[in-house]
């Protein structure tokens, strides 16, 4: 009987690591859901010398890689971009109009701790949020606690994303 | 009571003396770390290495493309001895597009710019197709061909579109070839870090870890066995044998 109990309670234990882990939504199905029956062809954007310290200034690194591939149609895009929360990467979809977030979504989740971030409770917070000229959000995003660093990396991406369409073919500054 | 002890004095003796030899040699050598730079010598058998799981690199092929080399040891693409991506499945071809140097493996492609340096990583999502075999170059339009289970695509320039084409085109495929001597001396050296120093061996040696905490367990049984050793040893000294005192003979 006793026995019985202390793996219950192991089980229960771990339950909240085997949510913790995992691939929410497959990007190219989230990509697919944005754009309905119309996926455009993807559009690429290089991270020039003018562009690397803004955006090593809103990530606090350089990104992995010299280019950047999206997805826009009229003033519309979609980024799949990942940042680490503690040690491993989470992969993020945003999807950005005239310049403000309309959807921010996490797709794969790798660590064990702050997955508490992919609910939309969280995530719900993005929505219309947008960048000032310091490349700030206009609003603060209420923290979790326990997942201070996963929060900090969606803040990161989300403010890459509004950034980079800003940069994209697909945004007009008259908007 | 004295002969028994006398007897087991002597079978531990004997028992331990390889071990005395050996704590001597390493306590020795390890007190002299420094003017002997233990530290500072690396042990690179493959034997001692694969014991200690550092795998030395089992892989000596790569792909070459102009002048250019790529592989793949552990879970790492490199160009030359360069790593671009540390986490990728297998290599399987290598071209050129453009002006950019493109590693394909078995679920994506990397693309890598004349520097060494990544410029993206090409997947699914992009449009690629999956379960890449092989990869190379058209041989009339010289464009990115892909072969998978589901037959071969040829690729536009930019790597944007692909699309099912005859398999009877003329394609020059992406071969494994095997890497210059020297290149993979580098690629081995830069896969299993600074190595093993000779002192982490003579340390673990010295306290047993080596065989792991079985070990460490087995050097304190022996260390027991030096303390029976040291008190039996003191006892039969100056215990007086039945005939008489030990001091008159």
């Amino acid at each position: 009987m006793l026995r019985q109990f202390l793996l219950y309670i192991l089980l229960v234990g771990l339950m909240p690591l085997s949510y913790a882990k995992g691939v929410y939504q497959e990007p190219a199905e989230f990509i697919k859901e944005v754009f309905v029956n119309h996926i455009p062809k993807p559009s690429s954007m290089w991270v020039t010398n003018e562009l690397k310290p803004q955006v090593n200034e809103i990530m606090g690194h350089d990104l992995p890689s010299l280019r950047v591939r999206y997805w826009g149609h009229e003033q519309r895009t979609v980024w799949i971009l990942e940042e680490i929360g503690k040690e491993k990467p989470i992969t993020v979809g945003v999807v950005v109009n005239q310049g403000k977030i309309e959807q921010l979504k996490v797709l794969v989740f790798r660590e064990t701790r702050g997955y508490e971030v992919r609910h939309p409770f969280f995530t719900d917070q993005f929505k219309g949020r947008f960048i000032d000229n310091e490349k700030r959000l206009d609003q603060n995003i209420d923290g979790i606690s326990g997942a201070t660093l996963s929060v900090r990396a969606l803040q990161k991406i989300a403010r890459l994303a509004l950034f980079l369409h800003r940069h994209s073919d697909f945004f007009s500054s008259g908007v | 009571m004295r002969r028994k002890l006398l007897h087991a004095h002597r079978y531990v003796g004997v028992f331990c003396a390889l071990f005395v030899v050996m704590l001597a040699v390493t306590g020795m050598l390890l007190n002299h770390t420094e003017d002997l730079a233990l530290d500072e010598r690396k042990v690179t058998s493959d034997i001692v290495l694969d014991f200690y799981g550092i795998d030395a690199p089992k892989i000596e092929h790569g792909f070459s493309v102009e002048s250019q080399w790529f592989s793949r040891l552990g879970e790492a693409i490199y160009i030359n001895s360069l790593p671009v991506v540390s986490d990728s499945d297998q290599i399987v071809g290598a071209f050129k597009s453009g002006d950019i140097y493109v590693a394909a493996t078995q679920s994506e492609l990397i693309l890598i710019n004349s520097e060494g340096l990544l410029i993206e990583r090409l997947s699914s999502l992009h449009g690629v197709p999956e379960n890449i075999e092989s990869a190379g170059v058209a041989s009339s339009a010289r464009l990115p061909v892909l072969k998978t289970p589901l037959g071969i695509y040829q690729g536009d320039a930019e790597l944007f579109e692909w699309q099912l084409v005859d398999s009877n085109s003329a394609i020059d495929w992406s071969q494994p070839r095997i890497l210059p001597n020297e290149l993979f001396e580098q690629l081995k050296q830069k896969h299993i870090g600074d190595g093993l120093s000779l002192e982490r061996i003579l340390l673990d040696l010295h306290s047993g870890r080596i065989a792991g905490s079985v070990g460490v367990l087995f050097m304190d049984v022996i260390a027991l066995l030096f303390l029976f050793l040291a008190i039996a040893g003191v006892w039969l000294w100056f215990k007086p044998k039945r005939s008489g005192s030990f001091f008159r003979g």
